[in-house]
């Protein structure tokens, strides 16, 4: 069930229907919000429901331990332990097995070995087609968070399964984030929901934005211009260089308003619900460093790796050459934690360079300067151009799957001989959506929505319907799914 | 939900949201010379704003608070509104 269809709209209308039904009654409510998270996740894929219980179930019984342990530091590491193992297990088996077996493969055949190993992936002739669970990075992420902060005393122990259980599998967010901390999310469980006339119109309106994004950016640049020049090697060599320029400049697009909208349907979904969850997206391409870029591109996983792995590995306490270390080990992980393919590997070691020679550079520039760094619109102007490209660049990785993919999208780069072919115009109009939503000021952006949610009901209604009704003469005819539900 | 904090929790969210080791910082210290306060930091200080104390600020609030106490004061400030 995904979120452009019209069944989950219908899904989304039976759930706020049930949900505010039974606003007095907080176990039924949180029962019926359970079983419809649940059915949505089934409605996906309903082999690894049992995975997202195994993982619930792990990290409830792992926070109880701990709080249970209380002094015992040992057994509260055990505890940890526990999570770590069994979440990070299933994760690894099921997402990055095939990869190992493979490389372990190639390598021993390389050294003149004839290794047959077993394989997961039907692809490689094992049991199971498309192995890797929906949502699990997204899902193992977020029971992870409540187990180490129960760990680190930052949150208590949720004491009733049932809340926990919701806590991780709230529909909206369970597939592809944004991943929610315990305590953001476990006080809005814990106080009775009260119905605000003003969230269903901000709701709606999130909603229509990341339909906007999905529909009219990604989905249209997908379609007519990225997929087309990347669908491989000899597409992207047949292209030449102008045509594959604007395909990854598209692509840049295309990502944002892919996982961006999907980011906004979520929140918005959650916010008719009564509740509020993180924003995970913040105009990235406005960044003027990379650091910046991380803060403000899928914000929530950005802060995962900050919190969890940056802060355990001693984040920049321990000298200049840890630090880089550090920022080396996390973007790395980053890459890989997107999925199981060299391709994402390079994309984390791309990020994982920069971010290391843009801080040692400037740890330097600092110590000479006595502390201060010259700032002027010229330099922001830089940052900005330069922060954009790294990603821009660092996304030929992400897009291509293949080793001749990347071969072809460098030599491409020589190939002037060709000039724009036609495009139609429904292109052009996603490229300057694109632009104008990262152009446009966020007052401006919180006006018009306050200026939506103002508006009678019977009006919102009909703004929706005009919008979806654009949105549906521009978007391509086919039903596309969103690029991170395969992390 | 919006609650009073005194200006040691506040500190104590600035540690947590910089990576700084747990009494690092004072009320009174110079949050120019906080190696973690940078764009993720800020983020992460603002996300724990909101989780902690149910206050939502923007990022151009902080900008002229040069200590804890001062962050403490923007807050103390937003939540009353």
């Amino acid at each position: 069930m995904y979120f452009h269809t019209f069944t989950y709209a219908l899904f989304l209308w039976s759930a706020y229907v049930v949900f505010w039904a039974l606003r007095k009654r907080r176990s039924l409510r949180h029962a019926a919000l359970l079983v419809a998270s649940y059915w949505f996740y089934a409605g996906i894929d309903p082999r690894f429901v049992g995975l997202l219980a195994v993982s619930t179930l792990t990290d409830f019984v792992a926070g109880a331990g701990i709080a249970r342990a209380d002094a015992d530091e040992r057994a509260r590491k055990r505890y940890l332990w526990f999570s770590l193992a069994v979440n990070l297990g299933i994760l690894g088996f099921f997402k990055y097995y095939d990869f190992f077996a493979e490389n372990v493969e190639h390598a021993m055949r390389a050294l003149g070995a004839d290794a047959h190993l077993w394989y997961l992936g039907a692809e490689h002739g094992g049991p199971l087609r498309y192995v890797v669970p929906a949502g699990i990075s997204f899902y193992t992420f977020q029971t992870l968070s409540y187990t180490i902060d129960v760990y680190r005393r930052r949150v208590k122990p949720c004491e009733s399964l049932l809340d926990f259980a919701l806590y991780v599998s709230f529909f909206p967010q369970l597939i592809a984030g944004p991943i929610v901390r315990a305590r953001t999310f476990l006080p809005q469980l814990a106080a009775e929901p009260l119905r605000d006339d003003s969230d269903v119109g901000a709701g709606l309106f999130q909603i229509l934005q990341g339909l906007a994004k999905k529909l009219v950016i990604a989905d249209v640049l997908g379609a007519h211009l990225v997929d087309v020049v990347y669908r491989d090697a000899a597409s992207i060599q047949g292209a030449g260089a102008p045509l594959f320029a604007l395909a990854t400049y598209g692509f840049a697009l295309q990502i944002y308003g892919d996982f961006a909208g999907y980011s906004d349907i979520a929140i918005g979904s959650a916010r008719l619900l009564g509740f509020r969850l993180p924003k995970n997206f913040d105009a990235p391409y406005k960044s003027k460093s990379l650091e910046e870029f991380w803060s403000r591109w899928h914000i929530s996983m950005s802060l995962w790796f900050y919190h969890f792995l940056y802060d355990a590995l001693g984040a920049d306490r321990r000298g200049r050459a840890r630090t880089l270390a550090n920022l080396f080990a996390v973007h790395l992980l980053i890459g890989l934690w997107h999925g199981a393919g060299w391709n994402f590997v390079l994309w984390g070691l791309w990020f994982s360079v920069w971010m290391v020679a843009v801080r040692a550079f400037r740890m330097t520039a600092l110590r000479r300067s006595g502390g201060k760094m010259p700032a002027s619109p010229l330099t922001s102007a830089l940052g900005i151009l330069f922060t954009f490209h790294v990603a821009l660049l660092g996304g030929i990785l992400f897009r291509c799957t293949d080793a001749a993919s990347i071969r072809a999208s460098i030599a491409v780069l020589g190939d002037w001989s060709q000039g724009l072919p036609a495009l139609p115009w429904t292109v052009w109009l996603a490229i300057a959506i694109g632009v104008v939503s990262h152009a446009t000021p966020e007052r401006l952006d919180r006006a018009i929505g306050a200026r939506f949610v103002a508006l009678p009901r019977p009006v919102q209604g009909a703004a929706v319907a005009l919008c979806l009704y654009a949105f549906l003469a521009v978007t391509p005819d086919r039903l596309t799914t969103f690029v991170y539900f395969n992390f | 939900v919006t609650r009073a904090v005194d200006v040691d929790e506040i500190v104590e969210l600035i540690e947590e949201a910089t990576l700084s080791l747990p009494g690092s910082l004072a009320p009174d210290t110079d949050l120019a010379g906080v190696k973690g306060l940078d764009s993720m930091g800020l983020v992460s200080f603002l996300g724990l704003v909101r989780d902690v104390i149910g206050v939502e600020i923007a990022p151009k609030e902080l900008v002229r608070c040069r200590t804890p106490r001062d962050v403490h004061a923007v807050i103390a400030q937003a939540a009353a509104r």
